[in-house]
């Protein structure tokens, strides 16, 4: 072993990193060196490493073994935001991203949101998107930073996420693949302010596919395999071929297709092919008996989308011929009976089913054929699955074993395999070899050259280009969702490809396109002010009963009436509101409130101060709200089990509380907080607005707000940046705990009591004023004025079956109703914005 | 045969071993929970649980969540009820209603959660509310008693056989349902439909699995269970009361919950549910028995639902570890 020396100057250092997944070593005793002002290109096949060097470097994980040494100081980097104090950025792969917030919001999250002068608390905004847009600016990028970030394309992402990464006072820089959905202008911009970087003293780490890129930036280049660091060195003087050949470790052409036979008839063929959506355009493609077509291109050119939509999984304009019979095929079903079978891009999210055995996750297309009157035959199923894994050969000890417990390679066979039982005529293969280890690829392109040789017709999808150039007999090449060539692998060389798969366009694309301001249709005005919406629906009920009922319903009285209704509601809702942005559900607050109104009312029955009761109530129902949160965390169990099972509990303990009785009468210094009115308004809804007003500055103008509404929309993307998703929904949890406990207290003020049945349907009314309110249930969006008005609607509706004299046994009808209305709304008008948009562009 | 032992035991041992705890420490502790007519009479309480049980553990299995079962009981009991009171039909054909009623009732939530893709818990929170107040407003409230004495005395006292230890006829029924649904779950097209959509929507979606009839068909099913349920409730408690079954559904979920079905989908086991089902069902009955307070009991209850809940999730997870370590292993030797 070689003694470890600190190189003078070097501002980063890693040594001996050691990391293993679940018993599988990613990396085995990587060192990596960074000086300031170079450029380090750290290069590497999928799955040696890359990636997970980078996530311990900047903090998302942590290292088995091996230190970190920071300008020269040992470093323990416990997450991303403490990595980005240190002045270490980086720009992940992916581009995660909150798509509800907006772009400023995206790329400032983590640290960079400008704080106000006089009230450090609270974000200052115009100067938070001012110091966005300049980062911006700086990429020569154009765009509004305070537009939504879901409306940008891959590429637009990762340009605004490495000007965010940029404008921070980064002193060392880490771009996973920043230039793989790039179009060729923009990579050229990137390079240039690579380059400028790099004068200013700023370490870059590289990590790219792209060699030729790779030579022409670099100073210094690591290449890793199989969690091995296999070489470092300058990069003056490095080929293409020699940086491959470390890669890969050996020859590449493991396999080599056999002589080909002159191609059959055509079977399959795509003419103008189309998609409603204009992700690809008027291709037409033919493949014949024995054919290995591969489609090329880069990420985003449409490949995968366009054969989502031939195998029925997409809408598709144009025909699809087999055998010259035009097929109508409008799902998959209807594509593997025609005899089309796709093998999906992504393996973990398209393919496998992970905990289910390697048997079920073989025999899912073809169920129907595994017994008869829809049961299925134990012994048939086996009896493919043994069939399979020896033709395959199938590394594992049972067919019963999880398929998430085989190696990426055994894997793929398996979903392969799967498809080949439906006995296809054409195969379109999406990516087979993605994330598979070597040994695996060989056989599985030795099992592709055989499928052709028995007469299948099969169309190759593959974003690398040697396996194009080995596998097929012709290649297309797909660049803005358009066929822009075909060329013989024999003939062409792999630079004609790659030159053709470019974007041509010269446009610059930048930041949201035209650049054209989001203004606009009334439909889009709508779906972006969502609470618009529900007081269009409170005005239109208002006037039409003012007209229908004049004398009952228009007065002041009725109206402060409404409004008191709604306040318990709407501050236990509000509470809700910060719950199901973060992702969680509570269907034990209307428990909890019974409970903790009858502890404080007692407490205040017994003489104790009312201040302290509504402390108490407060305090008593953060702790059990805490309470629920930490025990899902820690138990790893849905928020909603937790809670019922706390329903259950609470009950219980209130009844044991109370004796079974109900606690009455509760002295006035305690009904104070909520009886009567202060200034002619009803102390109810002070309190409401109060909280109305807390929620809206909190989700709005704080850090807080903004990052549990950033947990919620991507919890992925949050961890990344460095946020702790639990300890956000805790807070969260806490704050809705202490909203009840305030409930409690208004309930027993307002009531005068505190009865066994107080707050049973309690949690039904908040969750629904949260919905109705424009909630999202599926977290990361939602506004403390929308819930608000969510809860005076519900109450109005209310009033009114009271005075159109409707039995009030009717309600849950119209509240029921309204629910379904609210959350069809909110599921299908952004649905048709984006329609009326595209029809807009076209 | 000894593999679907070695299936049972590592699934079910550790509800099976509580519930022999159970049976043994209430009965030496009580001479009334020894008695097997005492025993097997207080089974009718449990019935309605069970039978919404079975598609729940289905439905959760797929991902899904329906809340709405108590308040669907609730409906279709008045609708059978309204039936044979205000328009005099006969009592098969007010069944009938009963049953077509928690049908149209699950269409509804099917269609919901499949054709307009509301997520299953907003929908049936919805319909939950729906139900109910259809249920309230069509009979302002009041039950409706009066119901053939003959269809009562089913209810009550109908047991299969007759003796100390003949069973309730409906305790039968649950149970043949119960092993329907588990054969349906493990050995159908259907079933397996079910936890693969539940594991991996849109794995299921490329695998051509046909994702919206699955998810119809469960929470139709569900509807049609309520409506079975709704006719051994109105047998059992002599009328149709609009404000039956509230919190149903919860009861239900925690069965299928301690019964081992993973509450996020992707797997099920609907003997464990009916499992959980005895289980929770005898431990009230015990602490009934030996005099422990109504409280302490919904307070025991509670706690057990999230012991029971984490410790599912514990042994999954140790599970998880032990597979990944077996993965090392054929790792190292293909290396080798």
């Amino acid at each position: 072993m070689m003694h470890h020396q600190r190189i003078p100057g070097a501002i980063f250092e890693i040594t001996g990193i050691e990391k293993s997944f679940h018993g599988v070593k990613a990396l085995r005793g990587v060192d990596l060196v960074l000086e300031p002002g170079r450029i380090h290109a750290l290069i590497g096949e999928n799955g040696a490493g890359k990636s997970t060097l980078i996530n311990i470097a900047t903090g998302v994980l942590q290292p088995d073994r091996g230190q970190i040494l920071v300008a020269g100081q040992r470093t323990r980097i416990s997450n991303p935001r403490e990595a980005a104090r240190l002045g270490i950025h980086v720009v992940h792969q992916e581009a995660e991203h909150f798509s509800q917030l907006s772009i400023a919001e995206n790329m400032l999250l983590s640290e960079g949101l400008v704080p106000r002068r006089a009230l450090p608390l609270l974000i200052d905004w115009p100067a938070t998107n001012d110091r966005a847009q300049h980062a911006l600016a700086s990429m020569k990028v154009a765009g509004n930073v305070r537009q939504a970030a879901g409306t940008l394309s891959i590429g637009q992402r990762v340009q605004a996420n490495i000007a965010a990464a940029v404008s921070g006072q980064a002193r060392v820089l880490f771009l996973d693949e920043p230039t793989a959905s790039l179009t060729h202008v923009e990579t050229r911009t990137l390079i240039e302010q690579l380059l400028r970087l790099k004068a200013a003293g700023v370490a870059i780490v590289y990590v790219s596919h792209r060699l030729e890129e790779v030579l022409e930036i670099s100073d210094t280049i690591t290449i890793l395999r199989d969690g091995f660091r296999v070489a470092s060195g300058p990069a003056r003087g490095m080929t293409v071929d020699r940086l491959v050949a470390r890669m890969v470790g050996r020859k590449l052409d493991a396999f080599q297709r056999g002589a080909r036979a002159t191609p059959g008839k055509t079977v399959f063929s795509l003419n103008h092919f189309s998609s409603p959506k204009g992700l690809f355009r008027d291709i037409s493609i033919e493949v014949c008996r024995g054919e290995i077509v591969g489609l090329y291109g880069l990420v985003g050119a449409g490949r995968s989308e366009l054969a989502r939509a031939v195998f029925g999984l997409d809408p598709h304009i144009g025909d699809i011929t087999l055998h010259g019979r035009r097929l109508r095929i409008r799902q998959p079903m209807a594509a593997i009976r025609a005899g089309l079978a796709y093998l999906p891009e992504d393996r973990l999210r398209e393919g496998i089913f992970a905990t289910h055995s390697c048997q079920s996750n073989l025999t899912a297309a073809v169920l129907r054929q595994m017994g008869r009157f829809g049961f299925i035959c134990g012994r048939r199923e086996q009896d493919v699955a043994t069939r399979v894994i020896r033709e395959f050969q199938v590394k594992l000890d049972t067919p019963e074993q999880p398929i998430n417990t085989l190696s990426g390679g055994n894997q793929q066979k398996l979903v392969l395999g799967r498809w080949l039982e439906t006995q296809p005529e054409v195969l379109i293969l999406d990516e087979p070899t993605r994330g598979v280890d070597v040994g695996a690829k060989v056989q599985i392109h030795r099992m592709i050259g055989e499928l052709a040789a028995r007469g299948k017709a099969i169309l190759l999808i593959s974003s690398e280009l040697p396996e194009v150039m080995q596998m097929s007999d012709r290649v297309l090449v797909l660049a803005e969702g358009r066929l822009v060539g075909e060329f013989d692998p024999r003939k062409a060389g792999e630079d004609t490809l790659v030159t053709a798969a470019l974007p041509k366009s010269v446009k610059q694309t930048g930041l949201l396109g035209e650049g054209r301001p989001q203004r606009g249709s009334m439909l889009e005005a709508f779906a972006r002010f969502r609470e618009f919406g529900i007081f269009a629906a409170l005005t239109i009920i208002f006037l039409l009963m003012a007209m229908a009922r004049p004398n009952e319903f228009a007065s002041m009285k009725n109206f402060l009436d409404v409004l008191t209704d709604a306040s318990i509601v709407a501050v236990g809702a509000t509470g809700m509101t910060l719950v199901i942005i973060t992702g969680g559900i509570d269907i034990s607050v209307g428990r909890m409130l019974g409970l903790v109104g009858a502890a404080a009312g007692m407490l205040a029955m017994r003489g104790v101060h009312p201040l302290l009761c509504l402390g108490a109530a407060v305090g008593l129902g953060a702790l059990l709200s805490s309470l629920n949160s930490a025990l899902s965390a820690l138990g790893r169990i849905h928020p909603i089990v937790v809670t019922l099972a706390g329903m259950s509990v609470y009950q219980g303990l209130m009844q044991k509380l109370t004796g079974g009785y109900e606690v009455h009468p509760l002295p006035d210094g305690y009904r104070a907080f909520a009886d009567g009115d202060l200034w002619h308004i009803p102390k109810m809804l002070l309190w409401a607005m109060l909280v109305l007003a807390g929620c809206w500055v909190l989700l709005q103008h704080t850090l807080l707000g903004r990052r549990m509404l950033a947990v919620g929309n991507s919890e992925k993307a949050a961890r990344l940046i460095g946020l702790s998703p639990w300890r956000l929904r805790l807070t969260a949890f806490a704050i809705m705990g202490a909203l009840i406990g305030l409930g409690a207290t208004m309930w027993g003020g307002y009531y005068g009591k505190v009865q066994q049945n107080t707050g049973e349907g309690f949690e039904l009314k908040v969750i629904a004023a949260a919905v109705v309110g424009g909630c999202s249930i599926m977290g990361g969006r939602g506004t403390a004025l929308g819930t608000f008005l969510g809860a005076v609607l519900i109450a109005l509706i209310y009033n009114c079956l009271v005075i159109l004299k409707i039995n009030a046994y009717w309600q849950g009808l119209f509240v029921g109703g309204l629910i379904f209305l609210a959350v069809l709304v909110d599921l299908w008008l952004p649905r048709l914005v984006a329609m009326r948009r595209r029809e807009g562009a076209q | 045969m000894i593999r679907i032992k070695s299936l049972f035991v590592s699934r079910h041992s550790g509800l099976l071993c509580a519930l022999t705890l159970l049976l043994v420490g209430f009965g030496c502790a009580s001479a009334q929970f020894r008695d097997p007519v005492n025993l097997l009479d207080r089974s009718r309480l449990w019935i309605e649980v069970g039978l919404v049980a079975v598609p729940m553990t289905f439905i959760i299995a797929a991902g899904g969540i329906d809340l709405s079962v108590g308040s669907l009981l609730a409906l279709s009991a008045m609708v059978a009820g309204l039936c044979h009171r205000d328009l005099h039909w006969p009592l098969s054909l007010a069944m009938g209603m009963a049953v077509l009623t928690g049908t149209v009732g699950g269409a509804v939530n099917g269609f919901a959660a499949s054709v307009l893709r509301v997520p299953p818990l907003v929908a049936t929170l919805a319909t939950l509310a729906i139900f109910r107040g259809l249920a309230m407003g069509m009979s302002h409230g009041q039950p409706i008693g009066n119901l053939p004495a003959g269809f009562e005395e089913w209810g009550g006292f109908a047991t299969v056989g007759k003796g100390t230890f003949a069973p309730p006829q409906q305790l039968v029924l649950l149970l043949l349902f119960v092993a329907l649904g588990e054969l349906i779950l493990r050995k159908t097209r259907a079933g397996r439909w079910t936890v693969q959509l539940g594991e991996n929507e849109v794995a299921a979606r490329y695998a051509a699995i046909p994702v919206n009839h699955v998810r119809f068909g469960l929470f139709l099913a569900s509807g049609v269970v309520c409506g079975f349920g709704a006719i051994t409730y109105m047998a059992h408690y002599a009328s149709a009361r609009p404000n039956a079954n509230i919190g149903l559904e919860l009861e239900a979920i925690a069965c299928v919950i301690v019964g081992g079905t993973r509450i996020t989908g992707g797997s099920g086991s609907v003997i464990g549910t009916f499992l959980a089902l005895l289980f929770l069902g005898l431990l009230r009955f015990g602490l009934d028995m030996t005099g422990v307070l109504q409280q302490t009991q919904t307070i025991l209850v509670g706690l057990l639902v999230v012991v029971t809940a984490i410790f599912n999730q514990w042994l999954a997870n140790r599970h998880d570890r032990r597979s990944s370590m077996a993965f090392n292993v054929t790792q190292t030797e293909q290396v080798i």
